[in-house]
This record gives C-alpha cells, structure tokens and sequence, in this order.
C-alpha cells in the first residue's frame, strides 16, 4: 500500500487519466487534479476517466469526483498553470507531496522540473507521442529532466498529437508508466530509477533506460552542489 | 555500418524508416552522411553552429554523447546510435 502522500498530478488527458487511475491501483488515498480543460467528445477514446454524459464538463472536477467515488480524498483545481506563475503555487502544497507532470506543454515540464527541483520536491514527468513515450523520476540530489534535455524544444519544431499522430493506448502505457513511478517514489522503492529518462518504444516494445548521471552545468547541480547522485546501478530489480 | 535509430518526428526525412544504416567514423561524420542520403534531417538535429540542439540527445551504444567526446565521439560498425528529441504530448 502507498503511505499516505499527496499526490498532485498536472494534466487530466490523455497522460493523466491513465496516470490517475495507476495511482489509485498502486493504493495512493490523497491525490489533488489540476487541469484548466473541459470534456470533449473527441478526446473520449484515450481520456478514459471521462464518458459522454461528461462532454463540456470541467476534467479536473469530473476526474476528482470519479476518484471520491472509488473512496479516494480527490481535490479538483479546475484552473490554468502557466510557466511563470508555476513556482510560488506550487509552493503551497505539502512539503513530500509528489508531483506527477501530465500536461502536453513543454515549457510548462520545464517550468515544473525547475521548481520541483528548487523546492526540493519529488517529480515524476511524461509526454506521449505517437507510439513513444518518456517517463522520468526526479528527487532531490538525483538528475533532473534538465539534465537530460538542457531546454524546452521550440513550437515550430515540436510537432503536436494531431501532426504527428498518438495511440491512446500508447499515451495510457506511458501514464499508468507515470504512476508506477510515482507510487514507487512513495515507498522509497525508486531510489534506482531516479534520474533516469524512460523511453518507451511501443511500436517495437523496447524500453530503454537513459541518462541517470547529473549534467554537469545543469542548474539543479547549484541547487544540489553537494549532493552526490544516485546510484546508477540496476533498475526495478 | 552503424545503426541510427529515428524518433517519430523525424521519420518524415527517411521514408518513414525508423531505423537507417549509414558509414561513420564518428558523430559528426554520421550527421553529415545522414544529411546526404536524408536531406533536411540534420537541421532538426543540429542548429546552425553545427551542435546537437539543447533539446536533442544522441547517444552511441547507450551512453549520452555529452558524457563522452560530443560530436567527436567515435562510431563503430556495430554501434546504435539513437536521436532522442524531448517531446511533450499527451492531452
């Protein structure tokens, strides 16, 4: 059972619902949703908490009364993060409460990993993308998602779900991915797997482990100066 | 040859293909011929000062090139090297 941590997850589409329904698997009681967005008829087939009566609904409310009926204590915040804003709200939430970054922005992930880091928090953060998905764990002293990619890609260069296509399925693997991390973090069972990107290859079913050494020059090395990395050794042994 | 794995948003540039076989001794080798049989790939990879782009990493057998010699480091026959650009869907 996952002790009694809060987790706050950023995003309730098509990585946080997924995400969301891991987290109330692996035994969390305490989980707040954030997401600005409504229901859309569209999205339905991989927003999986969600069904048609819920069309125009608020996500984050129709997510959090979904998991209060399951007899999970849900919180909706039903409001916009935005990247500049993103560190003195995330501030007022619980010290060891775990963050599970599930929004499709990247400099929101960005944003996120950099105030996490800075607060000293733990993070689980991924994105989907037609049949990949990333996954990566953060806490304080590990590597962080900066180190691994140094800055946000630019919009021009990112291409979206529509563009390039995404499998529901594919995004569904990579939240439940999320909240197998998150919940080991819980339980002090992840200490190996921090600081590590998870790539996970769907169309060929490999998943690859890389990074896990802290970047030099990365800004969470003057936050962490001292702290030595984690081990890099075996993973999920 | 080597074998260089493509990510999803650069597979436009190979046909598809997810993975292609090019001739390098090193990365930056590699790069520049996968450029020649691939036009306008490197440019999504590398900006105009010819460096890896901050949010891409390219790793040789698994080991992240910015940990080794960068666009320096050497490739060998057998080797995978793998593009791997941040992404950010999932809504």
């Amino acid at each position: 059972m996952t002790p009694d941590v809060q987790f706050v997850v950023l995003g309730a589409g098509g990585l946080g619902c997924p995400a969301l329904l891991g987290l109330r698997a692996g035994g969390a009681r305490r989980v707040v949703v954030v997401d600005h967005d409504r229901v859309e008829r569209s999205n339905l087939h991989r927003q999986v908490l969600y069904d048609l009566g819920d069309v125009g609904a608020p996500k984050a409310e129709v997510a959090a009364a979904t998991l209060r009926r399951a007899g999970l204590e849900a919180v909706a915040h039903p409001i916009k993060l935005t990247p500049e804003a993103f560190g003195p709200w995330l501030s007022g939430f619980e010290p060891d409460a775990i963050i599970v970054e599930c929004t499709d922005s990247p400099a929101l992930k960005f944003a996120c990993n950099d105030a996490c880091v800075a607060q000293r928090r733990r993070l689980v953060l991924g994105a989907a993308l037609g049949l990949r998905g990333h996954a990566i764990a953060v806490a304080p002293g590990s590597a962080c998602y900066r180190c691994v990619f140094e800055t946000p890609p630019p919009e021009a260069l990112t291409p979206s779900c529509a563009e390039a296509g995404v499998l529901g399925s594919a995004v569904g693997v990579t939240g439940f991915f999320l909240a197998h991390l998150a919940c080991a973090l819980a339980q002090g069972q992840a200490l190996e797997a921090v600081g590590r990107l998870y790539e996970l290859s769907l169309g060929s079913g490999i998943i690859r482990t890389i990074g896990g050494r802290p970047r030099s020059g990365c800004r969470c090395r003057a936050v962490h100066p001292t702290e030595s990395p984690v081990s890099t050794t075996a993973v999920f042994t | 040859m080597a074998t260089v794995r493509i990510p999803t948003p650069l597979r436009k540039f190979t046909q598809g293909k997810d993975e292609v076989t090019i001739a390098a001794a090193s990365v930056r080798e590699l790069l520049a011929n996968l450029e020649a049989t691939y036009p306008g790939i490197k440019e999504r990879i590398c900006d105009e000062t010819g460096a890896v782009r901050r949010f891409v990493n390219v790793f040789v057998a698994d080991e992240d090139i910015r940990f080794l010699e960068n666009l320096d480091t050497a490739v060998k026959d057998a080797d995978e090297v793998s593009i791997v650009p941040a992404i950010a869907g999932g809504r």
